[in-house]
């Protein structure tokens, strides 16, 4: 695929003008419930019940969610180690929803995502993407864009497993406990052509001392390092891709207090030098305000509140935002705040709350609340909230 | 005001070794501190730093390998625990001083339903009959918020969600009205929203029955809205004590000041966090001299060779630091809005 390989090469760009470079468009996964000899399908797991986010080229955006919210899942779907249900994730402006499909399933999906809108009469682009699409639709026909699109898939896969890398929360069993630190971090690059055998010392020895490891432990086993330095690793693992987008899932979260702000600075340390863009998933509302530009809070597998960070942290529109922000200790014993306790646990996902998933537990719901659900608006400039009555709390 | 009462439980050098096959970890190393009636005492450590190992120690909980060392003291209420025979111990655990533990789906057990779990302390150290206990196990469940206590009491641990366990926890731990309460880590598997409810459910208790708390977490957020007293371990050792705005406001260690400036805040900027540099020491191996030197930023040559006392740098504040005094300098920094 030219283009991918096009925009490896013009990394570097300025960042002060916006660019795209993930685009989640309503993303549902569901999983289904088995039971019974026959393993029928009795119910559904809903997720990721319709997510929208944008993450543009550089920035950090906090996806931040108790457990159950589906953070971790929506990270997943990302990088295809689920399929998605529904919805489309656009990378760098080419639609990648079809990219893990058989060719016979992906040519369906565009199909009934593109061609069939494109074939009616008096067709006006939604977005970007459409337009896109469509100049090579009316140029090319059906089967140019089918082509276009569902060509050479194998060339894609490989693309976007490079440019896409995850750095997870468990460093203990991230690691393939049987190998030398060297082999886990050159079976990428080396699968992806991106070094020869020769370079691996060379080029492992230099990623390694930029997380901050000596690079004569690269002959040494996982379980020779600690937590904190484990970490390191699958970021180096992760960085030797030279990725587009790493996807930080509860990536310190196992650490302890005095190792963590280490790795949070020295992810931090690595956006800077290599023009880095996180989405960076925690259940830490206050590591989340440290390290982002942009948060997106979820609840229930759907996101009730995304702004700028100082929009969200300055005035947090959505009851359950603001809630969430007082549930967590100050560690100042002087420091006074507006309290406020939910009851009750979250909801299942299997039979989630009618109308607002958020209802049965927020301190300010109407009877609308449980009927209607709130669609997510744009109430400030960038500052889009799901909530019949936003600022209400 | 606080000071002045007799406490409940003092706990005097305490020292706990493990005897592995690779050799003695001192894993609790002379460890010395209070606990008066009605307060809350947090005690506040990374992992290894010993703070889980004090709690069972005073249970005497210990496993075969642990050993409690000779001239170790636990006094509650006028008694040395470690002098008392194991049925004597037993007729104390879980009556005059219970315990709740991290994982509620781990401490309870998975084949009795909740309601026998909690009959089982009350029938234990209370003259009532079978009925009576169930009785007073539904009112505890009421107690600590469950709803439908009548039903939830026979009710499997896995039927509960995370929260309502260790609801379910909390009301065995107080059943039968302990005067001390050790909490390892009550919240640190549950949500920050459910972690809320359930340290203000600890709260109201703690008013209505008059007991003493060991709040034992590694989150010093929840130690800063919690406690009245701090201890900061780290090593096996108390590095600082104090009352819990002081150390806060005017930390006196090193390594509790490192600790409060490199964790991020929802109530103030920062720029960048401060880092602690290195790693936590192994306890097999701890460096000579104090052990936070060799990750001191106001470490001498002193530090690597001797053991710091544990001195009172102002009445009710400890720190075991030679040099204590280099960190106003420091704070200076700190309040100019930049790390070290």
């Amino acid at each position: 695929m030219t283009e991918n390989k096009a925009t490896l090469n013009k990394n570097g760009n300025s960042t002060s003008e916006k660019k795209v470079l993930l685009k989640i468009d309503n993303l549902v996964k569901h999983f289904p419930i088995k039971a019974g000899v026959f393993k029928r399908i009795v119910a559904w797991v809903k997720a990721v019940d319709g997510v929208s986010f944008e993450v543009n080229k550089g920035e950090t955006v906090g996806l931040v969610g108790e457990s159950g919210c589906g953070k971790t899942t929506v990270g997943m779907t990302l990088l295809r180690l689920y399929e998605p249900t529904s919805g489309r994730i656009i990378v760098d402006g080419e639609d990648t929803t079809h990219y893990f499909l058989t060719s016979w399933k992906a040519k369906n999906y565009v199909k009934k995502t593109y061609l069939e809108r494109f074939k009616k009469s008096g067709f006006v682009p939604n977005d970007e993407l459409d337009r896109k699409y469509f100049e090579i639709f009316t140029k090319n026909g059906e089967s140019g864009l089918i082509d276009y699109l569902v060509g050479n898939l194998e060339e894609k896969r490989l693309a976007f497993r490079r440019e896409i890398q995850i750095v997870f929360q468990d460093p203990y069993s991230s690691l393939d406990p049987r190998m030398r630190v060297k082999n886990i971090l050159a079976e990428g690059p080396l699968a992806h052509k991106m070094i020869t055998r020769d370079q691996t010392i060379d080029r492992i020895g230099k990623v390694l001392e930029e997380v901050g490891i000596h690079p004569t432990h690269m002959y040494r086993f996982p379980h020779e390092f600690s937590g904190g330095q484990r970490q390191r690793i699958g970021i180096a693992r992760a960085l030797l891709m030279n990725p587009k987008l790493i996807i930080a899932d509860e990536a310190v979260a196992a650490l302890d207090v005095s190792i963590r702000s280490q790795v949070i600075n020295l992810m931090m340390d690595l956006q800077k030098e290599h023009d880095l863009t996180y989405l960076f998933i925690s259940h830490d509302l206050s590591l989340i305000k440290y390290i982002s530009s942009r948060v997106v809070v979820m609840y229930l597998g759907k996101v009730v509140e995304t702004a700028l960070k100082k929009d969200l942290f300055d005035e947090p529109l959505h009851p359950y935002t603001k809630a969430l922000m007082s549930a967590i200790p100050v560690p100042n014993p002087e420091f006074k705040k507006q309290r406020i306790i939910l009851q009750g646990d979250v909801p299942s996902p299997v039979n989630p709350p009618s109308g607002c998933p958020f209802h049965p537990r927020c301190p300010v719901a109407k009877p609308i609340c449980s009927k209607e659900k709130p669609a997510l608006r744009e109430i400030k400039p960038e500052h889009f909230v799901a909530c019949h009555f936003p600022g209400s709390l | 005001m606080k000071l002045e009462k007799q406490p409940l439980l003092t706990v005097r050098n305490l020292r706990t070794y493990f005897y592995t096959e690779d050799g003695v970890v001192k894993a609790v190393d002379g460890v010395d501190f209070e606990v008066y009636e009605g307060e809350t005492l947090g005690i506040v450590g990374e992992s290894g730093s010993g703070k889980s190992v004090t709690s069972l120690t005073i249970l005497r909980l210990l496993d075969p390998k642990g050993k409690i060392e000779e001239g170790s003291e636990i006094i509650f209420n006028g008694k040395n625990l470690l002098e008392l025979s194991d049925d004597e111990m037993r007729k104390i655990r879980g009556n005059e001083i219970a315990m709740i533990f991290q994982e509620p789906m781990v401490a309870l057990n998975p084949v009795f339903t909740i309601g026998e779990q909690i009959m089982e302390a009350i029938l234990l150290h209370q003259d009532v009959d079978k009925k009576t206990a169930r009785e007073m196990a539904i009112d505890m469940l009421r107690k600590v918020g469950i709803p439908e206590p009548q039903k939830r009491v026979d009710e499997y641990p896995h039927e509960l969600s995370g929260g309502m366990r260790q609801r379910a926890m909390i009301a065995m731990a107080l059943s039968c009205r302990p005067k001390l309460l050790i909490a390892d880590e009550p919240t640190t598997a549950l949500d920050v929203t459910i972690q809320a409810q359930i340290l203000e459910l600890m709260k109201e208790l703690q008013k209505e029955y008059g007991m003493a708390i060991i709040l034992i977490t590694h989150d010093v957020g929840v130690i800063a809205e919690n406690a009245d007293r701090v201890v900061v371990m780290y090593g096996g050792k108390v590095m600082e004590t104090s009352d819990v705005k002081t150390i806060f406001k005017k930390p006196k260690h090193p390594y509790t000041w490192g600790l409060l400036t490199s964790i991020p805040r929802l109530d103030v900027e920062q720029e960048r966090l401060y880092s602690i540099p290195g790693m936590v020491p192994d306890p097999l191996h701890f460096p000579q001299g104090c052990r936070f030197n060799t990750r001191c930023d106001f470490k001498e040559s002193k530090c690597s060779v001797e053991m710091p006392p544990l001195i009172e740098v102002e009445p009710g504040h400890l720190s075991r630091c030679f040099f204590y005094k280099k960190l106003d300098e420091a704070q200076k920094i700190l309040k100019a809005g930049e790390g070290a």
